[in-house]
């Protein structure tokens, strides 16, 4: 930049000196570029000539001016070619490693759906083969039945009437052979409680159901021993992505087919649905629950136990099997019953108990004679008798309203919950508060009767009460007996 | 427009919109009746509005007013307590950050919020009435601003004042009273460039007058004056260089006009006595003569000698 020549800055340090300051409010307005422009340019010409009214608005403007001239001087400065040239540049390697991603993940699925059509001829060639002879190893065939081989035996005849469309047919053969392992599909081997399960992994990886085939038929021989007639094959089983409802389909239609040893697996499995439903963390039967208040009883618990007893018969499989069945149903119907970590608990300002899901985003209101009295109800019997509470008189609401406890405490851990209140009021939930039990600790004769002020479970068997008498309760089995300190 | 007449149009346009603007500035919340603050607007539309040449520019002038911030600066000249503690809970913190930042001293700082507050509260009275500070703010510009620019002018105000006061003992610390004699004064330029530098000055607008000024006379910086002017750094660092250089075109003009030459003209405004940097020690050097005879000769002798 050329400077000027100095006399030009000693005639403009000689020029007149400016009288009759611009005031605070002009000067303002100038700083705040809200003068019109015939005022401004008068500003202009006193400022040129005035040193002082300079240094007052260059002191008056405000500090983020500052910074959002250094913002705007930084984004000049990200515009400017130098870098933008290697901004283009990076966007083109960018797209171009992008671009040979995307190349790559087609050519993994084509390979993967090419594996799978090569499994299902393998398949089919297998069943063949077996067909032909009985000592073929079953290492890469389904497990075997009589009933079964029957229809192995029919499904080589369907290959072989069309041999035209011989790998749709193979294809077709393959999900037709499938139902008629489902008594031992219907159990594949998984974690316990694992969600999906084989389902997942059939979904994501078709060629690990060969390999799973011979596990089914080291655990479940004797229900494959027991299988029913395989259905005739239908249109509508389609590839692994859909095994799983194809096991559903198939598996109602050997219900009417299949001998006495069928409903011992199908019955199970829905049984087990509900089960899963009612006790989603964990498939333990019902001895084995933690924390569980054995006071009032649960109709639901029991009936969870029934389930189990029938399929104590079957291996543990059986039950992750019975899970698996109905992925897409039994995933939704986990996630509404599954306590997460997200469960939050409070006792709001008027005594109520209150439960979030979102991790407190929302909070509802936890009734607890409501669910108490609902878990020893059919869902019939419970909309019965919301619908009386809702016809009931004034005073009759009074009434259910001071039967509601007025709760102090409460204290969680994952789905155990205890909350206690006035009167000695102590409730117990083992389902993230789905269903609650009355719990009354007794020791020596007495019982709680003051007001619960503290909860505090260091984990679901040891706990200990605090009441307003004062009195301690403290417990070692989860509920089951107290003690009073 | 007479000034009867101006008042006539402000006092009719401040009737139009007295309910409208009393109802924008939340008059009522600091109470503020409508009356006064009629009375408010139609002397800010006197003091401000004078330049207006109808009834429709005085009415844009009167809506453009921050009538909200107006009303609570004339409620807190007023004495309205409410109108203090909206006052104090809105600007104070913003009064001591702005004070800091002129000041750039935490003591100084401190002095400086204080007195303004002495002023804004109306400690001095005239009359028997309280006079505050408040009682100047029209509405303008934003009130923060405002209270910005009256701390700037009180900072400026100070610091002129103490540097005219010259310390006896700071003088001595440095060596005042040993000071050189002052120079003899540097001759004042051609009165012909004198006169051709005005003249390229005069066509100025204030606007680039004012850019030479902030930038040659009060050493600020280029990020300084584009933030006075609200344009860019880089537009300002044009301007100047097109200033300069037409700067030199004109003057060299003008000296052209007095009857000088090119080449006259461009010594004259190069060859200006100020611009000379005269190295007075090369100078000397050049002056002195070369010695007789060389040292090393002197030494290859001796050493001769003895051999």
């Amino acid at each position: 930049m050329q400077n000027a020549p100095k006399i030009v800055r000693e005639r403009l340090k000689a020029a007149t000196p400016a009288v009759n300051h611009p005031d605070a409010d002009v000067l303002t307005a100038f700083a705040e570029r809200s003068l019109p422009e015939l005022e401004r340019a008068i500003v202009l010409e006193h400022l040129a000539r005035c040193g002082d009214c300079r240094d007052i608005v260059a002191l008056s403007l405000p500090a983020t001016e500052a910074v959002e001239a250094a913002a705007i001087q930084a984004r000049g400065q990200w515009f400017a070619w130098p870098t933008l040239r290697w901004a283009f540049v990076a966007a083109g390697v960018v797209a171009i490693a992008s671009l040979g991603v995307v190349q790559l993940q087609h050519r993994e699925v084509a390979q993967m759906a090419g594996k799978q059509s090569v499994s299902r001829e393998a398949v089919a060639v297998s069943l063949e083969a077996k067909n032909q002879t009985t000592s073929l190893p079953m290492v890469s065939a389904p497990a075997a039945t009589e009933q079964t081989k029957e229809k192995k035996s029919q499904v080589p005849a369907l290959v072989l009437k069309d041999s035209g469309n011989a790998s749709r047919q193979a294809s077709a053969a393959s999900n037709q052979v499938t139902p008629a392992e489902e008594p031992s599909l219907q159990k594949p081997p998984g974690s316990r409680g694992a969600v999906g399960g084989v389902v997942a992994g059939q979904l994501s990886n078709g060629p690990k159901m060969p390999e799973q085939w011979p596990q089914r038929q080291n655990a479940f021989g004797l229900q494959a021993n027991a299988a029913p007639a395989p259905p005739p094959p239908t249109a509508k089983q389609t590839a692994d992505a859909y095994a799983s409802s194809n096991m559903l389909t198939t598996e109602a239609r050997q219900s009417a087919q299949a001998p006495s040893a069928a409903p011992a697996i199908n019955t199970p499995a829905e049984n087990l649905d509900a089960h899963v439903q009612e006790q989603p963390s964990s498939p333990q039967p019902e001895s084995d629950a933690v924390g569980k208040a054995k006071q009032p009883v649960k109709v639901e618990a029991q009936g969870a136990a029934a389930a189990q007893e029938t399929i104590v018969a079957a291996t543990p499989r059986d039950i992750s099997a019975g899970r698996n069945d109905g992925a897409n149903v039994r995933n939704s119907n986990q996630l509404n019953t599954s306590p997460s970590s997200t469960f939050r608990w409070i006792v709001n300002s008027d005594g109520g108990l209150e439960r979030s899901v979102d991790r407190g985003n929302s909070w509802q209101g936890v009734d607890v004679n409501a669910q108490n009295s609902a878990s020893s109800m059919s869902s019939k019997l419970a909309a019965k008798a919301a619908r009386a509470k809702d016809k009931k008189d004034k005073s009759d609401a009074k009434k259910e309203a001071a039967a509601t406890p007025v709760f102090r405490a409460v204290a969680a851990m994952g789905t155990e919950v205890w909350a206690g209140g006035s009167t000695g009021a102590l409730f117990h939930s083992s389902d993230g508060g789905n269903h609650w039990t009355r719990v009354v600790p007794l020791f020596a004769g007495s019982t709680l009767t003051g007001d619960v002020v503290t909860l505090e479970f260091s984990d679901p068997q040891h706990g200990k009460i605090t009441t307003s008498t004062p009195e301690v309760w403290t417990t070692t089995d989860a509920g089951l007996t107290w003690q009073k300190q | 427009m007479s000034s009867a007449k101006q008042l006539t149009a402000v006092q009719s346009v401040v009737n139009d919109l007295v309910a409208e603007l009393h109802a924008k500035g939340e008059c009522e919340k600091i109470g503020l009746t409508r009356e006064s603050f009629a009375v408010i607007l139609c002397e800010v539309g006197a003091k401000h509005a004078s330049a207006a040449k109808s009834e429709s520019e005085i009415r844009t002038f009167f809506l453009s007013l921050r009538v909200d911030e107006l009303a609570l600066a004339r409620a807190c000249a007023a004495g309205h307590n409410s109108a203090w503690e909206v006052f104090l809970t809105r600007f104070r913190e913003k009064l001591y950050l702005s004070a800091l930042r002129i000041a750039r001293e935490d003591s100084a700082a401190h002095e400086l919020a204080d007195t303004l507050y002495a002023d804004l509260y109306g400690t001095s009275t005239r009359d028997g009435q309280r006079v505050s500070k408040l009682a100047s703010y029209t509405g303008r510009g934003s009130l923060e601003g405002w209270l910005r620019t009256v701390l700037a002018q009180e900072y400026v105000n100070r610091y002129r004042k103490t540097k005219r006061l010259v310390s006896l003992d700071e003088e001595s610390e440095e060596g005042v009273q040993y000071a050189a004699p002052d120079p003899e004064p540097i001759p004042a330029a051609d009165n012909c460039l004198v006169q051709a530098t005005d003249e390229a000055l005069a066509f100025l607008s204030g606007e680039d007058r004012t850019v030479l000024s902030a930038y040659y006379l009060d050493g600020r910086t280029l990020a300084e004056i584009a933030r006075m002017l609200g344009v860019h750094e880089s537009t300002i660092s044009r301007k100047l260089d097109k200033l300069a250089k037409g700067l030199r075109k004109q003057i060299l003009a003008g000296l052209g006009r007095r009857g000088m030459s090119r080449r006259q003209a461009e010594e004259a405004l190069e060859v200006d006595v100020r611009d000379l940097q005269v190295d007075i020690r090369r100078s000397l050097a050049q002056d002195s003569a070369p010695g007789a005879f060389s040292e090393k000769r002197v030494e290859a002798r001796i050493r001769e000698g003895p051999g």
